[in-house]
């Protein structure tokens, strides 16, 4: 038998069993061994579908520039964890303590009185501690939403975050009034 | 099989990822072949085995930070959030009476299972390894279902050439089985 002809009764086998049909033996020994090994590579994956699944997944690997930096920048201080939570939580804590903290340093470096510094703080304490507030909701509405649904993984995961964002944010608040106490500011 | 040294590198490898979830792209590389395989044996449709991988590792990465570590292979938690992800697909397809491209074995137990995906991982993997060209064929054959005339324009050769490619890479991949099992 010629070659071209071997490849051709191979081709007819392959083209049944893609077609989801069972092969039947040809009759050929050395062809029919290789149509029974083809059987195993029905449903190979497609091209592209293992890159595209992953990039969906984490998209901070497969984007470049800009956005891949800022997907890789989220990716690391991802908010499910504790500690990631807890800076996000104190970060808040910080915003809203910023006036103190501001006025704290002005006063040291000499360019405001304790007399002016505590009349900011006291004018601007309520918006820092607002703007504060909303970024906690903004936070924990982006950490829940990563949550997936479930209305009792949800709850859990809201008292969890709460807990721990809360809490990071109740003691640098509190750190940030007491160094301008301390100072006489406040 | 994972032996104790293995088992620990994947025991930091899930605490890395659990820290920083770009990390899970090495476990998505090293058990994305399998997942599949897995999921093609259990649904016994391309459509739906994708559905199903897809699934099990968005599940996964979701979960991966609740995801504690019990001194067993991560595949083991994958394969079950595989294997539910095919129950799901069962059920809706019961529903919508979808047919499937390859036969399944239903009542095949978990070890013939096992091996049926082991033998079609080991045999998708030989496939990346083949030649250019043979590679090629194989894959716009099996992998996107072309005929051989799409395939021959697609590689810009006679349909002959390509035929003799595909048993080419047959038989390349007859001796790579053959060698793996010695």
């Amino acid at each position: 038998m010629t070659n071209q002809a071997t490849h051709d009764k191979l081709n007819a086998s392959i083209e049944t069993i893609i077609s989801g049909r069972d092969f039947a033996a040809t009759g050929d020994s050395d062809v029919d061994v290789l149509a029974r090994l083809a059987l195993g590579l029905r449903g190979l994956p497609a091209r592209g579908f293992k890159a595209r699944l992953r990039a969906e997944l984490i998209p901070g690997l497969e984007a470049r520039g800009l956005s891949g930096l800022l997907a890789r920048l989220r990716a690391a201080v991802s908010f499910d964890r504790g500690t990631g939570l807890a800076a996000a939580g104190g970060g808040c804590g910080l915003a809203a303590g910023a006036c103190c903290v501001g006025g704290t340093v002005v006063n040291l470096l000499g360019f405001a009185s304790a007399a002016a510094v505590g009349a900011f703080i006291e004018t601007w304490l309520p918006y820092f501690f607002s703007l504060s507030l909303v970024m906690m909701t903004v936070l924990l509405f982006f950490v829940l939403r990563r949550e997936g649904s479930g209305h009792v993984m949800l709850t859990r995961s809201a008292f969890r975050s709460g807990a721990v964002a809360g809490s990071a944010y109740g003691v640098v608040f509190a750190a940030t009034m007491a160094l301008s106490m301390a100072m006489g500011l406040y | 099989m994972l032996d104790a040294k293995q088992l620990e590198a994947e025991q930091r490898l899930v605490h890395s990822s659990q820290r920083d979830p770009s990390r899970f792209a090495q476990l998505y590389d090293r058990y994305f072949d399998r997942i599949y395989s897995f999921a093609l044996t259990r649904t016994g449709n391309r459509a739906a085995a994708e559905d199903v991988t897809a699934d099990t590792f968005r599940q996964a990465f979701e979960n991966l930070p609740r995801f504690q570590w019990r001194g067993v292979p991560f595949s083991a938690w994958l394969f079950r959030i595989a294997a539910n992800a095919a129950a799901d697909y069962y059920q809706r397809s019961s529903r919508e009476q979808v047919v499937p491209d390859i036969q399944v074995e239903s009542d095949a137990s978990w070890e013939n299972r096992l091996i049926e995906v082991e033998t079609r991982t080991h045999l998708f993997d030989l496939v990346k390894r083949l030649p250019n060209d043979q590679r090629r064929v194989i894959q716009m054959r099996f992998g996107e279902e072309l005929s051989i005339s799409e395939v021959a324009r697609a590689m810009g050769r006679s349909e002959g050439a390509v035929k003799s490619l595909q048993h080419r890479a047959m038989e390349t991949l007859r001796a790579r089985v053959g060698d793996s099992h010695d």
